[in-house]
């Protein structure tokens, strides 16, 4: 995504005044609701694709199939579990017009954003060689249930899988990451 | 195959409130270490919620203004292409009508047809021995021969196709 200049903004503000195209929510509850989700689904979109670049356009346009979307959310769960689901149907969509798994090349620090050393950044660097070895699928139930604490009914409405089924894609998703740690854990 | 503990959710408060992995009961320890299924969410769950913690400082997400200014054009361009299809459609409709009349109206005009291309063999078969006329005078005269017959009817057929690319230029 390329970065904005004060020109851009005052044109898109020109453009945009000259006649606003009607969404459900209005611009201010718009912007307390991104306020409220962008990083969470930021920080999902970037651990799913293994990708910081890919997760700017993915949260772009995740937020403008939520804003077309016209459904009548019951509750703010309701509207981010909704969100959420846009979002991962992105990534499934993104990466079967690639036709390739997600990236296996692990994301660097400098991509996702590092804070800390040692222990914390090996800590880290683990955890992001065993997220680029897994399936898309078991890495954003892996998130939303460790990251976000999201319910197996959560989960399920998010992926659009049974929630019966949530259990047992769960429990393997982690015995393959906890796995995976543990030998990262032996290498080092 | 047992897929699910009762006690995950305990190792995940356990982990959350930061009592894990040194201050926690020795009843849920014991319970972990004979547990493999929480022992999984011991190993899983402080590095997933670490990794939140401190990813999330350094998330850099664009404006919610830009988002909404972005999502507004984008919406305004999808509209006018959705617009436009019709207009697409119509056209298409249009010329595919306007075939059909053509073919359907030949065997009523055909005798207008053979009319017309009859003429058009006399007008022809005039016009040739003049031609060459011209050309054998004009050989007589520059000692060269002009292929007037060919230059005209190349003139023919190029004149509407440069006619229609000057017309798309514009």
């Amino acid at each position: 995504m390329r970065d904005l200049t004060l020109a851009d903004i005052e044109q898109l503000r020109a453009r945009t005044t000259e006649s606003d195209v009607a969404f459900d929510m209005d611009e201010e509850n718009f912007r307390a609701f991104y306020d409220r989700t962008a990083r969470v689904l930021h920080a999902y979109l970037a651990r799913v694709t293994g990708d910081a670049q890919l997760a700017d356009d993915l949260l772009q346009d995740t937020y403008y199939r939520f804003l077309r979307a016209r459904t009548d959310y019951q509750s703010e769960a309701h509207r981010r579990n909704a969100l959420f689901h846009i979002a991962s149907n992105l990534v499934r969509d993104t990466f079967r017009r690639r036709r390739t798994t997600p990236p296996i090349v692990e994301a660097t620090d400098v991509e996702l954003g590092d804070s800390g050393s040692g222990a914390r950044t090996e800590r880290r660097t683990d955890l992001r060689r065993a997220f680029a070895r897994l399936r898309p699928r078991d890495r954003e139930l892996l998130w939303l249930a460790y990251a976000q604490g999201s319910s197996h009914q959560e989960i399920a409405g998010t992926l659009g899988v049974k929630t019966s089924s949530i259990k047992l894609l769960l429990f393997r998703a982690r015995r393959r990451l906890a796995d995976l740690l543990r030998g990262h854990r032996h290498e080092h | 195959m047992n897929t699910e503990c009762l006690r995950e959710q305990d190792v995940m408060d356990a982990v959350a409130s930061g009592r894990w992995p040194v201050r926690i009961e020795p009843e849920l320890r014991d319970h972990v270490n004979a547990c493999a299924i929480c022992q999984d969410v011991a190993v899983v769950s402080p590095v997933i919620s670490a990794e939140r913690d401190e990813g999330w400082e350094n998330v850099s997400v664009p404006p919610s203004s830009i988002v909404w200014w972005r999502a507004q054009i984008r919406a305004r361009e999808e509209a006018a292409r959705a617009a436009a299809r019709p207009i697409a459609v119509t056209q298409a409709v249009a010329v595919a009508c306007l075939v059909a009349a053509a073919v359907a109206l030949i065997p009523l005009a055909w005798p207008s047809i053979a009319f017309g291309a009859g003429a058009v063999t006399d007008a022809i078969e005039w016009i040739t021995p003049r031609a060459t006329a011209v050309s054998n005078a004009f050989a007589l005269v520059t000692g060269t021969g002009l292929p007037i017959l060919p230059f005209a009817a190349a003139s023919l057929l190029l004149a509407p196709i440069l006619l229609y690319y000057a017309l798309t230029e514009e």
